[in-house]
């Protein structure tokens, strides 16, 4: 699981992290044969230490399930999914639909005119329930 | 196994998770621990522990309902598979082993693939799964799988491993997506058939 070494702290655009972060949750969470993002309970546990490093609730650089890192010079984001899969859908095929789904939610998501940024995305399968 | 770091969050009080966790478990120690009664970040983490409590509940409920007049101890065992189940996935997940192609950056971790496996095996009638590993034979894949189960007396053992293959790889090819290149499945008990509620023996 190779990922971009580099700025992995949301202090230069926290705002953007966030937007990041919500756009590439939400497609997970709608790809059919998700179950939820990463089973809860260690999620729910770490939900009482706050993850906050400076900026405000944006800043937060991960939510439930998704992580996101970036990395400058030149731009690129590199994202982590765990999810659980539903049982009756196979494993990978849920893995390639959240990738396909999630890239093109994250690519809107920082779509600004320019250059449109690298995007990868790990997903791994935590459970299938 | 100890926690990596990441999987033992350190509280802004500064204890750690797994700290609150034990002194809360000790008989006596919350009572003893004034933080552990006022810390409101202690409290919360131990409030959400609480879903781990309201699962055990729940699946317990489930199981005395659905087989009531059943033997305590099969009942017993269900129990425990059902809660190991859950701490295989969510507190031990294990390594992570890829799916599909090294373009495909997907990965399953080995508790979500050893439960997707044991569940393909006790589809059989009177298989009981018990432990799977799922172990990488080379940098990338194929994976081996090692199971053992305890099965009824009516099965011929050869027949049985056959059968468990035979739901184990099309498990990981149909349900999973990942391939399979050896499958040793070790029989370690034979069990009395009387008393199942599911159909024993080959069908």
């Amino acid at each position: 699981m190779s990922r971009p070494q580099g700025d992995q702290s949301p202090r230069h655009q926290p705002q953007q992290h966030a937007r990041v972060l919500k756009a590439a949750a939400e497609a997970a969470r709608e790809t059919p044969g998700v179950a939820f993002l990463r089973p809860g309970l260690g999620d729910l546990l770490r939900g009482a230490v706050p993850r906050r490093s400076g900026g405000g609730p944006a800043a937060d650089t991960r939510m439930t399930g998704v992580r996101a890192e970036r990395q400058d010079h030149p731009e690129r984001w590199h994202l982590r999914i765990h999810l659980a899969v539903r049982t009756g859908h196979r494993a990978l095929d849920v893995t390639r639909a959240v990738r396909a789904r999630t890239g093109t939610a994250v690519r809107e998501a920082l779509a600004d005119g320019g250059p449109a940024p690298a995007v990868s995305i790990t997903v791994t399968v935590t459970d299938i329930t | 196994m100890a926690l990596a770091e990441d999987d033992d969050p350190t509280l802004p009080c500064g204890r750690t998770l797994s700290s609150v966790w034990s002194r809360a478990e000790e008989d006596e120690g919350a009572a003893d621990d004034p933080h552990l009664a006022e810390c409101p970040y202690c409290r919360e983490a131990l409030s959400r522990l609480g879903v781990l409590h309201r699962y055990v509940s729940e699946t317990r409920q489930a199981d005395e309902a659905e087989s009531a007049g059943a033997h305590a101890e099969r009942i017993a065992e269900r129990f425990t598979a059902r809660v190991m189940d859950l701490v295989r996935t969510e507190l031990r997940p294990g390594r992570t082993l890829p799916l599909g192609e090294p373009d495909d950056d997907a990965w399953i971790t080995e508790a979500a693939a050893a439960k997707a496996f044991r569940t393909a095996a006790e589809r059989l009638p009177g298989v009981h799964a018990g432990s799977c590993r799922v172990t990488l034979t080379a940098p990338g894949g194929p994976v081996k799988v090692v199971m053992e189960l305890a099965a009824g007396l009516t099965w011929p053992v050869p027949e049985l491993a056959e059968r468990v293959r035979r739901q184990i790889r099309s498990a990981a090819g149909d349900g999973v997506g990942m391939y399979v290149a050896e499958i040793d499945v070790r029989v370690v008990d034979l069990l009395d058939d009387t008393g199942d509620d599911k159909e024993e023996g080959p069908a």
